[in-house]
């Protein structure tokens, strides 16, 4: 359908479902709005996009304008990156991640995993550049036990919101062959699905947590049997929500993938270069479960007129 | 799905259609996203990158060439991907130089080349090294550049059909005969994928001659030293396996 003619259907039903709503919402429950806000492999893109397709599109700078304006207008607001800050423009090549992480720490992001070109510089370099991020970095299955990076990141962490616990990890896609082994030294790549399963329940059955996000950079889907966001989803029993990168997919909307217990994990991917900003709304009742779920991309454009 | 909820999404689907969060709201016409114009930039971030932006603007505006048409990238054979390959072999004694899709980062478009553009080509640290192989790890070239739909290189062309392919060196040697005369063939390629990167694991044993030269270097010689980039697809690779 002509996408203008949906929305104008929409807005019609809309309407009229707000005209009726009234009379059927006395009885109901209070919901709590709680927006996951999100981005993944941006690549050191600080500005717009020059030349090309995505002409126009992205930039750090008209980025946290829209996510300020988000968080003026509600409360409950988390932002996470789903890894690969590092390397694609020359402010990585003279500044070595500096700017980005700066930036993002000025944006106020809640925590970000680690993407195989965050690597691309070492891990002594990725040591030094860690302190210009005041967000934590969450990994869940590379262990870094064996590196000078030894307890620089986290395995989880839980947030709360509104009285809601969110608990969020990080999954790494496998480094042997796609990062030279130099750069990653001693890190160690564990079975993502194993390592995710794991911390999932530790999460929802120990922590007691209400919502479960997984950072990932394992890539949304492969022609091969290659572990990806969509079989991590369907191996899995307790993740509700999988905000994905790596592939560079951009999707419309957030997928709906069933899990072992044919529950909906929702999984979430916004192309790449900051073009766009994922958001995904969850409105919670007074049970902390989450019975609304609405996601679209914002695509971040600079008004040129004044540019 | 009880009438209820289904008011109540009919009710989202009001709020988000109409909702300011998504600034000037607007459907694209070929797509079903929100589209969200009319950004400012955000003064606190500008300010933070101006410092850094003082640093590197100026010389990575610098134009080095100019390009008539869009180098794309594309399979099995891509503008980008032969533009590349094809420079490096000036900077090399090597027979066929092969680099992956995935490691040429984005695409040029018609106009002014600057160094920026060179960088977000080539954003990497790679350098350019030679390899000798043998016919049993040149079949696995091969083999890899099929099965990945085409990868960029240059020095050879490449015809596979369902029951048989044919590899020509240099368009006229047909490659048997070419290992009849020598026991190796000289490679170019970058240390990333000499060192197995990619999944190029056959390569990853094969003996590295480093010629001390960054691949962006490369690249960004060549563009300065001609006018206009002229590059065009020629059929090095055609793949039919129906």
């Amino acid at each position: 359908m002509n996408s203008r003619r949906k929305f104008i259907k929409n807005s019609c039903i809309g309407a009229l479902g707000m005209t009726i709503l009234p009379s059927f919402t006395i009885k109901s429950e209070k919901l709590t709005k709680l927006i996951i806000l999100h981005t993944n492999d941006t690549h050191s893109r600080i500005h717009p996009f020059k030349t090309g397709k995505y002409k126009g599109y992205g930039g750090m700078a008209e980025r946290a304008t829209i996510i300020n304006d988000i968080r003026k207008k509600n409360k409950h607001v988390l932002l996470f990156d789903a890894g690969d800050i590092f390397q694609g423009t020359p402010y990585f090549n003279y500044f070595k991640g500096e700017l980005e992480l700066k930036i993002m720490s000025e944006m106020q992001y809640d925590a970000a995993t680690l993407g195989n070109h965050d690597f691309d510089n070492g891990l002594d370099e990725l040591e030094k550049q860690l302190p210009n991020a005041n967000f934590p970095f969450i990994s869940s299955n590379y262990n870094f036990e064996k590196t000078n990076l030894k307890n620089k990141f986290k395995k989880f962490k839980i947030f709360k919101k509104a009285g809601i616990k969110i608990g969020v990890y990080g999954i790494g896609v496998k480094l042997e062959g796609l990062v030279p082994k130099k750069l990653y030294g001693n890190v160690i790549y564990e079975d993502p699905i194993i390592k995710s399963n794991k911390i999932a329940k530790f999460l929802k059955k120990e922590k007691k947590c209400d919502l479960i996000i997984c950072l990932s950079h394992l890539g949304l889907k492969y022609k091969t049997s290659k572990v990806s966001d969509i079989v991590l989803a369907q191996e899995s029993k307790h993740i509700d929500l999988i905000i994905g990168g790596h592939t560079h997919s951009f999707l419309e909307e957030p997928l709906h993938v069933k899990n072992k217990e044919k529950k909906d994990v929702i999984i979430n991917q916004v192309g790449w270069g900051g073009i766009n900003l994922g958001r995904i709304d969850f409105n919670f009742n007074q049970n902390k479960h989450f019975k609304k779920v609405f996601g679209r991309p914002i695509f971040v454009k600079k008004n040129t007129k004044n540019a | 799905m009880k009438i209820k909820n289904k008011l109540i999404l009919l009710y989202a689907l009001l709020f988000f259609a109409c909702s300011n969060e998504f600034y000037n709201t607007k459907f694209n016409k070929n797509q079903n996203y929100i589209k969200v114009q009319n950004i400012k930039s955000d003064n606190k971030i500008s300010s933070l990158i101006e410092p850094y932006d003082k640093i590197i603007y100026q010389y990575m505006k610098d134009t080095l060439c100019y390009s008539k048409y869009d180098l794309t990238k594309n399979v099995p054979e891509s503008t980008i991907g032969n533009f590349v390959t094809d420079l490096c072999l000036h900077y090399a004694d090597a027979d066929i130089c092969i680099m992956n899709k995935g490691g040429l980062r984005t695409e040029i478009y018609q106009g002014y080349v600057t160094r920026e553009k060179i960088y977000e080509l080539m954003p990497f640290e790679n350098e350019l090294v030679i390899l000798e192989i043998n016919k049993e790890t040149f079949k696995l070239l091969i083999d890899y550049i099929i099965n990945r739909s085409g990868e960029p290189f240059s020095g050879m062309n490449i015809k596979s059909f369902k029951n048989e392919t044919k590899v020509h060196i240099n368009d006229t040697i047909h490659i048997d005969n070419y290992f009849a005369n020598s026991t190796k063939i000289k490679i170019l390629t970058s240390d990333y994928l000499a060192n197995g990167g990619d999944n190029m694991n056959f390569f990853k044993k094969i003996e590295k001659k480093k010629l001390n030269l960054k691949l962006r270097d490369v690249i960004i010689d060549y563009c300065s030293q001609i006018d206009t980039i002229k590059v065009t697809l020629d059929e090095r690779i055609i793949l039919n396996h129906e």
